[in-house]
């Protein structure tokens, strides 16, 4: 159950992940799953990075943004519980980092939601590669890469 | 058909390497090593199969670029390659020779790899037993692939994406609709060793995944706003 003050942070001990323009691009090592966010992602998953929670989540964002409170918490919402079923972030007993507040100095920017795309043709590709830590036991999904015969 | 093996201070594990090539049922045409600017006993290991194999020399620059040096010096219709401190089973060639010779339309295959380790890492390989890092694993890499070499002029080369240049061009071959295929048998042995390189940088290997990934997403986009002009 996700309440407004519960602290979510990535997954480190499966997801690597960097945010490039913008763009939050993760994988997740154990299964070769692949997701991105786009829109207010970048931003998003940066907030996440250091531990946050939904309530500075939404307050980051329409701070940031040029969006209604509301809208912002009914996506947000919905976004973390993805995250959360997606096993890309976890609670945390950790504190959260507060967001440092932009002042809105130089306005607020058009509000795009983020919405989390997913991608499973990876994972035999990624098979060899040496697992982490506490990961060798996780099964491949045996599925071959989209394209890909077996004899 | 060419086979190109490159090779980065790798004396101790090389002749293993070029031997199981050498034995091949189906043996390559030609073979071509890429010393990597080895600072060990590389050289020497080559001297010692002296007209057996096609030495190309130069300054270290990784994997990936090695590779492309010996693609450039293949002249064979199609192209294998192994890495240095791994073995194939005696019949891997002839095995994906005969999958071309049934599916023209093939351009790649790959086979199913076990990881073996040394004895120095026998806990290391106790650690793993009995879960799926010891048993078959699909190879799509640099140590498995048969491919025709005409797939290489159309796709490109391995890129310099250090530690994943093989999964990247795999990304790119699947994503132009080459065909791949998989034996779903084991005819590659991979050697697990402390100068592994996905092993020591396994930072760098995140960092090079998600970048792979990156291009991937790009093309895919770029593809989707084709498609919807």
């Amino acid at each position: 159950m996700l309440s407004p003050d519960s602290v979510i942070r990535p997954n480190e001990a499966e997801i690597a992940s960097k945010v490039v323009d913008g763009e939050a691009i993760m994988i997740n090592l154990s299964d070769g799953r692949y997701y991105s966010m786009q829109g207010a992602g970048g931003f998003i998953w940066t907030c996440i990075t250091s531990g946050t929670t939904l309530k500075q989540l939404i307050g980051a964002l329409t701070e940031r943004y040029d969006a209604e409170s509301l809208v912002v918490e009914r996506d947000i919402t919905g976004l973390v519980s993805v995250l959360l079923e997606e096993a890309l972030v976890v609670h945390s007993d950790l504190p959260p980092v507060e967001i440092p507040s932009t002042g809105g100095a130089t306005g607020r920017a058009p509000y795009e939601a983020a919405h989390l795309e997913v991608y499973t043709e990876m994972g035999e590709l990624l098979a060899l590669d040496p697992p982490l830590p506490g990961l060798e036991d996780i099964p491949w999904s045996g599925e071959e890469p989209a394209g890909v015969k077996q004899k | 058909m060419s086979c190109i093996v490159p090779a980065y201070n790798a004396e101790l594990y090389l002749p293993f390497a070029l031997d199981s090539i050498l034995s091949q049922t189906l043996p390559p045409y030609e073979l071509i090593v890429v010393d990597d600017g080895s600072t060990d006993g590389t050289a020497g290991v080559l001297e010692s199969y002296q007209g057996r194999v096609t030495v190309l020399t130069g300054p270290n620059q990784g994997s990936g670029p090695a590779r492309n040096r010996g693609i450039a010096a293949a002249s064979g219709d199609f192209l294998s390659f192994l890495d240095a401190d791994d073995l194939w089973l005696p019949t891997k060639l002839e095995r994906q020779m005969a999958r071309f010779a049934a599916r023209p339309e093939l351009g790649v295959s790959v086979t199913m790899v076990r990881n073996f380790w040394i004895p120095e890492l026998a806990y290391e390989a106790e650690r793993h037993a009995g879960k799926r890092f010891a048993g078959p694993l699909p190879g799509y890499g640099g140590t498995t692939l048969l491919a025709r070499a005409d797939v290489f002029a159309t796709i490109g080369d391995f890129s310099t994406i250090t530690f994943a240049e093989d999964t990247e061009w795999f990304t790119r071959v699947i994503d132009a609709g080459v065909e791949v295929e998989m034996i779903d048998e084991v005819l590659v042995l991979r050697r697990i060793h402390q100068g592994n390189q996905s092993f020591v940088h396994s930072d760098q290997l995140s960092g090079a995944l998600l970048e792979v990934v990156r291009r991937r997403l790009v093309r895919k986009r770029f593809a989707a706003g084709l498609n919807q002009q």
